[in-house]
């Protein structure tokens, strides 16, 4: 049962993570629950078909298509997470200003919240997967079901647990500051999916290492450890990465940062851009 | 051939000049010329007028993506782009030296392997256990999931000389084994 437990909470973990960061950086926006939820029932439905077409994914590319499916969907995962935080600059600003009556901003961002009802899913297909096929495993070695079923409650409980944690330590963040922190919480989460799934084309010899090993810090923080795993997830921190994935750490990072510093919406100028917001609260007769 | 490929691949598009009137007659017999060879991107013109608004139109548009792209181009070089990386990947993974590894009752056999630093190579899993298992090393940053009684490959390396620990992640406890590069 610890052994259930322990790598049933590692899985979870990894993908309560990236929920808690998507759940603060929709803090506010309506209906958001709704859309979490959906992603993560969507994503564990995905996970039991990917699990049953194991096999097939497994005969795909020449042998390589489960490393080709990992990169994928971490590549599309970093593509809306980058949609996403360049639409949060575009109106971060709104969403402070009127936190609970963004009107408009929420129905332009509920396309936004789409997205990441998309990241929420990707990821918990991902990490399903393997719980999926580990715990077919287990039951195939002759396990007890009460066993089984104690060690999955176990390992569910306790990742969720470590995710909500996360949750309620973003929430302290100032107002001021909210918005600014979740997206580069945001930024680096998708950089380091970025660099996960350079990783997977290398194991697939699909691209060039570009030097395997740069460097090893695992004397340090090793890949395995906890808070190697967690640090993993959150920024992407590897013990020993290849050339490549610094290069896709890098570029991902620049853009996305660059995006939303350009893309952002000029500052608002003082009386007329009030109105909106103002009338939403409070709806002014119209003629 | 592989170099002509190559030029083609990366031939830069050349925006054509602005079309000036001045010989107009020519101008026009070209483009009669071309009805049959030409892909049809551009309506063929068929009488002077029409190959005048032609021209026209093509000198209004000098600046519009268009001129300088065109989709026929762009899939053609696509698809030669594909073949090439295609050709370069079966050269390069036929040259990558295989080591096999067994997992057997939960255990992998044999439990350390020997293989040459500095090179890539290409480990073949295989898993001859009634239940999946996951091959899996944080010292290499390699994971792939290896179905009941199938093989899956990983490709590790250019490794430093040195010793790397991988186990089956299904099956931590039995399931334990240690790459030597040398």
């Amino acid at each position: 049962m610890p052994g259930v437990a322990l790598l049933v909470f590692r899985e979870v973990m990894e993908a309560a993570l990236i929920v808690s960061i998507v759940c603060a950086a929709t803090r506010g926006v309506d209906r958001r629950g709704l859309y979490v939820a959906g992603g993560i029932g969507l994503g564990l439905f995905g996970a039991v078909l990917v699990a049953l077409g194991a096999g097939a994914i497994a005969q795909l590319a020449r042998g390589v298509g489960q490393e080709l499916m990992n990169a994928g969907v971490l590549l599309a995962a970093v593509v809306m997470i980058g949609w996403h935080v360049v639409w949060m600059a575009r109106h971060s600003r709104e969403l402070a200003q009127h936190m609970g009556a963004v009107g408009q901003a929420v129905k332009a961002g509920s396309s936004s919240l789409t997205l990441l009802l998309a990241v929420v899913g990707l990821a918990v297909l991902r990490e399903g997967s393997e719980v999926v096929l580990f715990v077919y495993s287990m039951a195939m070695g002759g396990i007890g079901v009460a066993s089984l079923a104690g060690g999955i409650a176990l390992g569910v409980a306790s990742g969720a647990l470590l995710g909500y944690g996360l949750y309620v330590g973003l929430l302290r963040i100032p107002m001021k500051h909210f918005f600014r922190a979740t997206n580069v919480m945001l930024v680096l989460l998708a950089a380091g999916l970025a660099s996960t799934a350079a990783r997977f084309l290398v194991q697939a010899s699909w691209l060039p290492a570009w030097g395997e090993q740069l460097w090893d810090s695992s004397w340090l923080l090793s890949n395995g450890s906890l808070a190697g795993k967690t640090l993993s997830e959150l920024v992407g921190y590897d013990a020993s990465p290849a050339g490549i994935q610094l290069v896709f750490y890098a570029v991902t990072a620049i853009a996305l940062f660059a995006g939303m510093r350009w893309l952002r919406a000029p500052p608002a100028p003082t009386g007329s851009r009030a109105a909106p917001g103002a009338s939403a609260g409070t709806p002014q007769p119209q003629h | 051939m592989v170099v002509q490929l190559a030029a083609v691949v990366t031939r830069v598009p050349q925006r054509p000049g602005p079309v000036r009137q001045v010989s107009f007659g020519p101008v026009w017999c070209l483009c009669f010329a071309e009805r049959a060879l030409r892909p049809r991107c551009f309506a063929s013109p068929s009488t002077k007028v029409e190959a005048a608004a032609e021209i026209a139109t093509l000198n209004k548009n000098y600046y519009h993506p268009a001129t300088f792209f065109t989709w026929n181009d762009a899939v053609t070089r696509l698809v030669v782009t594909a073949a090439l990386l295609l050709a370069s990947l079966a050269a390069q993974a036929a040259d990558v030296p295989e080591f096999r590894l067994v997992i057997q009752n939960h255990t992998f056999q044999p439990s350390e392997l020997k293989v040459p630093s500095g090179a890539k190579v290409k480990l073949l899993v295989e898993n001859r256990d009634a239940a999946p298992e996951e091959f899996e090393s944080t010292e290499l940053g390699r994971e792939k999931i290896v179905l009941p009684n199938s093989t899956a490959s990983v490709y590790v390396g250019p490794l430093k000389p040195g010793s790397y620990r991988f186990f089956g992640d299904f099956h931590q406890d039995t399931a334990q084994g240690r790459l030597i590069a040398e």
